[in-house]
């Protein structure tokens, strides 16, 4: 028998054994979710939104490994930039951006994203706010222009054909969203232009519409939803509640006044709602950890889109809502652990004592 | 009762169970060791105090040691032999007196269980008896824990007790002792079962055992047929199944509250294996000083399961059971999910030691550990409804005072199995609780001085 070399053995306390699922399985489990989204934007925007994605990512990418070199070695640092986290908020800054945007735009984007998003907070899981949300935020602030001029979208055959943005081909190429255009015209003036471009709700179900890159088909958005639901990443309650509610909140205001206020399925499909609710909002690092609190972020969160669209200077306010309950996770974290195990049980025998 | 077996509702995990390494079906029994190395200090609460001195001479089954208190537990040498040294002896983290016995050369081996033995006379007894019985006979809780079995049975005035649960739940991975014993002996399971019904005054029993042991069920469902009151709890496989407050709420739905004992809501949990130490503890008059111990894992030559005298080193299980057949990453006492690491193969079995495991590199994962993603899946798997994340948190920056909920911990490891970053949230909580604890002994040794100072004056 070979010498014992029991001695040797690893001494570590309990649990020895280990479950097999890590954080990159997770993370480009998130990535492959997006995938028929950014197909869509692909076909819809052609190659200036795969210019996007690509950049994005990179982007995101380069700054994490750059920004974690300032304090971990290389080996180490090259293994978490490419853990999917980085490349996550890549293609969610993308999808959060239109296909006009030009490149330093992205960049820009990309440096805000893992700068003043993720790293300054310490990085991976410490960060309070969605790094991709900072970054659309700040450019929406900083470049509104650029943030809101929407291509119109077109079909795949046209994949490779390059609009000019030139300043006097501008106007026949890009459009408002809807959302916009009700804020800035009116319901009625959006209907008639609905009804004059044979715009459907169907059509913005699939994506036929203007808007970020992942703002477009709510259908796809949906599957990639689906594997999340279906690998548990994601559970129920932070997107169902947060579109439920946006639902009640303007289908309440279209049931008072339905010359002013937008049907509320227009509301739901429109813009980044399914993005935001399903891809955002349940962000794990920046979104409450119980059943719990995740109702109550769900709820805000629909609040809060609802009264910015409803009455507020912007005709969007996903981005807004899911930031303002980014900063309200720790304190709703704190008052909803959930109830321990048997706290909830009548002692026996105990009363008189 | 539902398909798919009785379960408790809250959190846990199905870890890959490994237990077609080592046969259940049948046991060897260990030739004698050179030496037992008996710790006075292997179940909870205080040592047992040595009644013997060294050069005795001692018989198979005699008492060496006493019960140091109400909460401890007598000891008696499983083999015949001579005293021979008292010194300490490392438990994992305890530091134990112990008896060193070495066996005489004509000591008969450990005594085995008997095939087909009769069943118990309660007629006569009455349950202080029984309980007197099991307590001489130095029985503790043998799943793990090693709680004296008479303080389970010893209920606070006020409190009565209507169910008893015998836990053959064996919940942890490659560990197949308990089954072993079910499946070859489930009278003395069954028959220790009744007695404990009669020494707490209980009616009903429920045996659970998870449903990925069908032959354990089967014998103890065929063994158990005319036994009034007794019922075989067929229950899901689930970890951690076989954690006393969880199987209570598998099988009567009730939940014992955080911080109580089960005597709260009524329930005694005995394991099977002490359930047949009590069937011998009356039958044979014989203490408990041999159990039957899984050695399993890749990196051992022949896995199976040993009826081992107390006190056998690891290195002698190893032997028996062909030794190493490749590198050993880590050599667990128990279970991996709840077991203890050791690197010590002249550490010796207790009356608790259901397994040991020799895990070869290819089964063992010693990863990194990556960032808190906040997944919140320590969260959700947590059966006690705790937050594993924030406590482990709290824990890093010394603020225990707020992780208070780290004392309802029972430490199944279900948080640090699945979490996807590595964290090694059970570590954490431990330290919080073992800091916690202190702070409470601290605090009680200071009131009691104030309350001495204030009487003197």
């Amino acid at each position: 028998m070979a010498d014992v070399k029991v001695e040797s053995a690893v001494l570590r306390s309990s649990p020895h054994a280990l479950g097999s699922e890590q954080v990159p399985h997770v993370m480009w489990t998130v990535v492959l979710s997006l995938a028929p989204a950014m197909l869509a934007a692909c076909w819809f925007f052609g190659l200036r939104a795969l210019l996007v994605i690509v950049g994005a990512t990179i982007g995101c990418v380069v700054f994490e490994y750059v920004l974690l070199r300032l304090r971990i070695d290389a080996r180490k640092a090259m293994s978490m930039s490419l853990d999917g986290s980085a490349v996550v908020t890549g293609v969610l800054l993308a999808l959060n951006l239109p296909a006009t945007s030009p490149w330093w735009l992205v960049l820009i984007g990309a440096l805000v994203a893992m700068l003043l998003g993720k790293h300054l907070f310490g990085g991976l899981g410490q960060n309070i706010f969605n790094p991709a949300l900072v970054a659309r935020v700040f450019l929406l602030l900083a470049f509104p222009a650029e943030m809101t001029t929407w291509l119109y979208p077109r079909s795949g055959a046209q994949f490779m054909d390059l609009p000019s943005l030139a300043a006097d081909n501008l106007d026949a190429v890009t459009g408002a969203t809807p959302l916009g255009m009700i804020k800035s015209d009116g319901l009625q003036a959006f209907l008639d232009w609905m009804a004059q471009s044979g715009t459907s709700l169907w059509s913005m179900l699939i994506g036929n519409t203007g808007g970020s890159l992942g703002e477009t088909s709510a259908l796809l958005l949906l599957i990639g939803a689906g594997l999340l639901f279906w690998r548990g990443y994601i559970s129920w309650h932070v997107p169902v509640t947060y579109v439920v509610t946006v639902f009640v909140l303007t289908g309440i205001m279209w049931l008072v006044n339905p010359n002013y206020y937008a049907n509320p399925i227009l509301h739901v499909l429109s813009a980044g709602l399914i993005l935001g609710a399903f891809f955002m909002a349940t962000d794990m690092v920046t979104s409450p950890v119980s059943a719990k609190g995740m109702i109550i972020f769900g709820i805000g969160c629909g609040l809060i889109t609802a009264l910015i669209r409803l009455f507020g200077s912007f005709p969007e306010g996903v981005s807004f809502a899911i930031l303002i309950m980014n900063g309200l996770t720790p304190l709703i974290d704190r008052y909803t652990k959930p109830r321990k195990f048997g706290a909830e049980t009548v002692l026996r025998g105990e009363a008189s004592a | 009762m539902s398909g798919r077996g009785a379960t408790f509702r809250r959190g846990g995990t199905h870890p890959p169970e490994h237990k077609e390494l080592c046969d259940p079906s049948t046991y060897s029994v260990l030739p004698n060791p050179e030496q037992l190395v008996i710790a006075l200090s292997q179940h909870l609460g205080a040592p047992a105090k040595a009644v013997v001195k060294n050069r005795d001479e001692v018989k198979a089954g005699q008492l060496i040691a006493e019960a140091g208190g109400f909460v401890s537990a007598n000891i008696h040498t499983p083999l015949k032999g001579v005293v021979r040294s008292q010194d300490k002896v490392h438990i994992g983290p305890v530091n134990s007196p112990s008896v060193v016995i070495k066996p005489a050369d004509d000591a008969e081996p450990v005594v085995g269980y008997e095939h087909n033995p009769p069943p118990l006379d309660l007629a006569g007894l009455e349950a202080k008896q029984i309980i007197d019985k099991i307590k001489d006979a130095g029985l503790v809780g043998m799943g793990g824990a090693a709680f004296p079995t008479h303080v389970k049975l010893s209920p606070p005035p006020g409190v009565t007790l209507d169910v008893l649960i015998i836990n053959g739940a064996e919940c942890e991975p490659y560990l197949t002792a308990d089954d072993c014993l079910m499946r070859n002996h489930p009278v003395q399971v069954l028959e220790g079962t009744r007695a404990l019904m009669k020494s707490a005054g209980i009616e009903r029993a429920y045996i659970g055992i998870e449903d990925n042991k069908p032959q354990s069920f089967a014998v103890m469902s065929a063994a158990a047929e005319g036994l009034p009151g007794i019922e075989i709890l067929r229950c899901r496989t689930r970890y951690p199944q076989g954690s006393e407050k969880q199987l209570i709420e598998a099988a009567v739905g009730r939940r014992v509250p955080p911080g109580k004992l089960p005597f709260s809501v009524g329930v005694v949990v005995q394991n099977v294996a002490t359930a047949a130490a009590v069937y011998e503890a009356l039958q044979y008059d014989r203490p408990l000083m041999r159990r039957l111990v899984t050695v399993s894992g890749h990196a051992v030559a022949r896995p199976q399961n040993v009826l081992v005298p107390m006190g056998t080193s690891v290195k002698t299980l190893l032997d028996f059971c062909g030794g190493l057949k490749g590198d050993v990453a880590e050599v667990v006492m128990g279970g991996p999910m709840m077991g203890r690491a050791t690197s010590d193969i002249t550490e010796p079995t207790t009356k608790a030691t259901s397994g040991i495991l020799f895990l070869a590199p290819d089964e063992v994962r010693l990863p990194e550990e990556d960032p808190c993603i906040r997944c919140g899946r320590c969260v959700a798997g947590c059966p006690m409804g705790l937050v594993p994340t924030e406590l482990m948190g709290l824990a890093m920056r010394g603020r225990f005072e707020e992780a208070t909920d780290a004392l309802d911990c029972i430490e199944c490891g279900t948080c640090a199995y699945i979490c996807p970053s590595n964290r090694r949230l059970v570590h954490w909580i431990r330290l919080a609780k073992w800091e916690l604890n202190r702070m409470r002994r601290r605090a009680q040794a200071k009131q009691k001085q104030q309350e001495a100072e204030a009487a003197k004056s």
